[in-house]
């Protein structure tokens, strides 16, 4: 596969509505909005289990499924909320800008997510990455959705194998990352689609999600001055390359971009 | 012997269906529905651990998280914390008040049982 450093054309502006007291009345709707919507949902979750606990040994198996898809369906509901809660609240937080240890967040990401790579047999190779100025916290979730998806969207006859490297510095003052894998990839002609809320290229049956994650990762990467774009061949694997300035020079915020 | 457990939530259906998964597995439940009536209720009785919400009118989890593990005779006493809020910093403060454990809602039955179990047992060892 050929990786070719990719150099994205422009920046995506953030919408008009994104801005100043507007942007306070989005995020407070979506929070009132968020624990509204997730109450009742939590309810069905806890009698829809206590239900399937109490009352299914004298149910049919079908009776059960039922039941068994009834508190699905409200799991995920309840994730798709805290994402969308989450992707809202990215626009308008001021970031806390100080040293970060990329190596030291990318092994605290691998580390929380033991389970799931034991139960794929995935192999993630970690290079040497830089310190940057950057709100750790973001970072992580960053590099935790990149990985969660390397390791969610993987092949299924192939074990997953995932590297996370920096590339030699191009631009003064910048960082490039890159983390790749050889999941299943994705056409080069969706790679900007993939970035956008809720656009999905498989379905919900297939890839559990909720259509947030790398909309959330393109958030965290432009609130602090970067860019990251995407490179993918089906069948074949991802490449996910994140360009980010080494010292942030103010307090991070949506609005600030740079030419990469 | 049965654990007495006080549940403390201001969403009474919550209360009752806490209640009722945790009848059903043996424990002894109370309900409280704010901080207040908690703290009121654990001055009456004591109890083998707390299960409790975050947010509630007037006196919050937090506030009697505080004030519950400020007392010398209650500081003992595992709190389970119960959160829907999604940030981080809320299972620190949990963490910092001196809860044993933080559930994040919404959660199933069996994790519920686990986490009590576990606080129990720990709380025991000590």
């Amino acid at each position: 596969m050929n990786w070719k450093r990719h150099k994205p054309n422009s920046f995506p502006e953030p919408p008009p509505w994104e801005t100043g007291v507007e942007k306070k009345q989005l995020e407070l709707f979506a929070d009132v909005a968020s624990h509204d919507l997730r109450e009742p949902l939590e309810k069905i979750i806890f009698f829809g289990d206590f239900i399937k606990q109490r009352y299914g040994a004298g149910m049919d198996e079908k009776g059960r499924d039922y039941l068994e898809r009834m508190i699905g369906s409200a799991m995920r509901m309840s994730r798709l909320i805290e994402d969308i809660l989450e992707f809202s609240r990215l626009t308008s937080r001021t970031f806390e800008m100080k040293p970060v240890d990329l190596m030291g967040i990318v092994r605290e990401v691998i580390s929380d997510l033991e389970v799931r790579i034991q139960e794929s047999n995935a192999l993630i190779e970690v290079g040497k990455l830089p310190a940057i100025t950057a709100d750790s916290k973001q970072i992580y979730h960053l590099f935790l959705n990149l990985i969660s998806n390397a390791i969610k969207f993987r092949k299924k006859e192939e074990s997953p194998r995932i590297i996370v490297r920096s590339l030699e510095e191009e631009e003064a003052g910048h960082v490039t990352i890159v983390v790749e894998d050889n999941g299943i990839g994705f056409e080069q002609q969706f790679a900007d689609q993939i970035f956008k809320p809720f656009e999905r290229l498989h379905s919900q049956s297939d890839y559990e999600g909720s259509g947030l994650g790398l909309s959330i990762c393109q958030r965290i990467v432009m609130a602090h001055g970067g860019c990251i774009n995407a490179r993918g061949v089906a069948g074949k694997g991802s490449m996910f390359i994140i360009t980010l300035p080494k010292v942030e020079k103010e307090a991070g915020r949506g609005e600030k971009s740079f030419d990469c | 012997m049965e654990k007495k457990v006080l549940i403390v939530d201001d969403d009474r259906e919550m209360c009752t269906v806490l209640g009722d998964i945790l009848e059903c597995h043996h424990y002894q439940v109370n309900v409280a529905y704010d901080g207040l009536q908690a703290i009121k209720k654990t001055h009456e009785q004591k109890f083998d651990l707390i299960l409790l919400d975050v947010c509630m009118p007037i006196f919050s989890g937090f506030w009697f998280c505080s004030a519950f593990k400020n007392k010398p005779d209650t500081k003992n006493v595992p709190i389970v914390i119960m959160s829907g809020l999604p940030t981080e910093k809320n299972e620190e403060q949990a963490a910092n008040l001196g809860a044993i454990a933080y559930l994040k809602k919404p959660f199933k039955i069996e994790l519920l049982l686990k986490v009590l179990a576990k606080a129990l047992n720990e709380n025991a060892e000590n």
